[in-house]
């Protein structure tokens, strides 16, 4: 089993397959950004979104432009499809503050604004308050940063 | 730097050398590499594609469930000669055959893939062109006798009666049992072939039904017959004259009441089993020699087919010798496309007494003898033009007699005929028909003898 296999399984979208793969690589103590990026994407896909969660904070500590900076075509990204995905099925009964949790963390992917606001509608997710509103410090500060730029 | 930039471009010209298509990934699946072949074969431009992920560039299912450098990493091996389907820019998809190997870094980490595949579109091509010659399932002949056994399979593709194919050595026995299996509805049921000649009479039971350990000195292990692994579908019992009288009553129960037991076993098992049986022997004459059943034959024979001997069936010469022409040329690679007028002339005089097996192996023989893209007459081998020689002179008796009520096509082709000195490859192509066409007609206006 080795980092290239779980690529493989990722891009194939075999979510259930690559985790085992990414984790042990972590485990193994492989420091690669790209692996955590694709690991935070397998947790939320398998509905493991505590663990994306603590993973997604870590890596917005270090630096939230490891993740913005995203590309959805030439990263290989399946976010679009997932936030969709995430999306009609809460339309009809709306979001929950888990809910709004993963969809605040794959939109970071791609949109800040839509990241934050739903970040927000997580903070109602009362043993993540104080975790998540330290996410969306550092994401305001950064937004402020970009319109400055 | 400058011996590693000529080393990097001697690679280059290697891999462009190759007439197989080559790419190289890293381990995100990017495209690092994309030889000369594999852009040809995609319609793809290199540097327009380098760096992006090899799904997006292949675009097939395939990329997701049956990723060859996948299989390469899970099972730790390279993987060969898989037959695969990649997608050309135009969105046709191409057939292709595949190696696939993964590439580890000193520390053995795999760091990227590579993969190589040949474009087997032109062979699929060839492929297609043989199936949709061979006229029924693999029996090639138009002759109303053929029509006929190509008109009652079809008709009894439902039932499951027993069936008795009868015709000389080398007719097409087996094709025929064939054709029976794959339009009946049990086709997708195991298909099972004895030749009953091929073994001695006390190991046909054991072959037949099966045995059990101990049963006879070599029997160390229980072993399970031809009829039980041909439970649900056909048996093709060829050569069943030879089968031994003994075994001949074992058959007729297993066909009256579908059960039999194993060798030195007293368990009745019960299968429901569809038998074909064939045979190059007259049966009535076995009969009435005292060798084969009556009873089996007429449970036999609730369907009985005639397959006709070649010398019969004339006119089916020209499609079978094109069709032989064709196979071997996949098979060897010679370039060889016809034979020429003389050599078609002596194979249809031919009496043929091995039948479509024999005129197989003559052209084969040709093949083997044959330099240019053309079968001559020389090139046959030695039985084939003494016989039809010595016994036939095809073109001066029929030349110049004339015919009682000509009509006018008659009265064209053979003027044309005579036009172009009895060529018939250029009559043809000046009367706007196939050369098989013409020969037909021909024998019809009695151009020819036949």
């Amino acid at each position: 089993m080795s980092e290239m296999l779980a690529n493989r399984y990722f891009i194939a979208r075999k979510f259930d397959l690559a985790l085992p793969v990414f984790e042990k690589e972590l485990a193994k103590g492989n420091t690669n950004v790209a692996i955590k990026k694709k690991l935070i994407i397998c947790y939320g896909a398998l509905g493991q979104i505590e663990k994306a969660f603590e993973l997604f904070f870590e890596l917005v500590k270090k630096d939230p432009f490891l993740i913005i900076n995203t590309d959805p075509y030439w990263d290989d990204c399946p976010c679009p499809e997932m936030i969709k995905q995430w999306e009609n099925s809460t339309k009809q009964v709306g979001v929950s503050p888990r809910e709004a949790l993963i969809l605040g963390i794959l939109y970071l992917y791609c949109d800040l604004d839509k990241s934050i606001e739903y970040l927000e509608k997580a903070l109602d997710y009362d043993e993540y308050f104080l975790k998540i509103n330290s996410v969306l410090r550092i994401l305001r500060n950064t937004k402020s940063k970009v319109r400055v730029k | 730097m400058s011996t590693r930039i000529q080393n990097g471009k001697f690679t280059d010209v290697i891999l462009d050398s190759l007439g197989e298509g080559l790419f190289t990934v890293d381990k995100d699946f990017r495209i690092q590499t994309l030889n000369r072949a594999a852009e040809k074969i995609l319609g793809l431009n290199r540097e327009k594609i380098i760096g992006d992920f090899c799904k997006n560039i292949f675009r097939t299912p395939r990329c997701y469930d049956e990723c060859p450098i996948q299989k390469a990493l899970e099972k730790g091996t390279n993987v060969f000669d898989i037959e695969s389907e990649m997608s050309h820019h135009s969105g046709r998809k191409i057939k292709v055959k595949l190696n696939s190997a993964v590439l580890k870094d000193e520390h053995q980490e795999p760091i990227g893939g590579v993969i190589i595949f040949r474009d087997m579109s032109h062979l699929e091509e060839i492929h297609k062109n043989l199936i949709s010659r061979t006229n029924f399932y693999g029996i090639i002949g138009t002759h109303k006798s053929m029509q006929e056994i190509y008109n009652l399979i079809e008709e009894v593709a439902d039932s499951d009666s027993s069936v008795l194919i009868q015709g000389e050595s080398g007719t097409g026995k087996e094709l025929v049992a064939n054709a029976i299996q794959k339009t009946s509805k049990r086709r997708d049921k195991p298909f099972v072939k004895v030749n009953c000649s091929v073994f001695p009479p006390d190991l046909l039971a054991s072959e037949l039904f099966g045995h059990v350990k101990g049963a006879f000195t070599d029997a160390v292990k229980d072993r399970i017959g031809r009829f039980e692994l041909a439970d649900g579908g056909t048996i093709f019992l060829d050569e069943i004259a030879e089968m031994p009288l003994q075994m001949q009553v074992q058959l007729l129960r297993v066909l009256q009441e579908g059960t039999f037991e194993r060798v030195g076993e007293s368990i009745t098992r019960k299968v429901d089993v569809r038998i074909i049986a064939a045979t190059n022997k007259d049966v009535r004459k076995e009969m009435l020699a005292g060798r084969f059943r009556e009873d089996l034959f007429y449970r036999l024979n609730v369907i009985p087919i005639y397959v006709p001997p070649l010398r019969e069936r004339k006119c089916d010469i020209p499609h079978l010798v094109r069709y032989f022409i064709q196979k071997f040329s996949l098979l060897t690679g010679k370039k060889i496309k016809e034979i020429d007028d003389e050599a078609m002339d002596l194979l249809i005089n031919y009496s043929w007494p091995g039948n479509v097996r024999e005129l197989e192996n003559t052209i084969e023989y040709a093949f083997a003898r044959t330099k240019g893209s053309i079968i001559h007459a020389s090139k046959l081998p030695p039985n084939v033009r003494l016989q039809t020689e010595c016994c036939f002179e095809p073109k001066k008796i029929q030349k110049d007699k004339p015919l009682p009520v000509e009509s006018s096509e008659a009265k064209l082709i053979r003027q044309t005929l005579e036009r172009v000195k009895w060529n018939r490859s250029k009559a043809a192509e000046i009367l706007g028909m196939g050369r098989t066409t013409l020969w037909r007609k021909m024998r019809a206006y009695g151009l020819i003898e036949e």
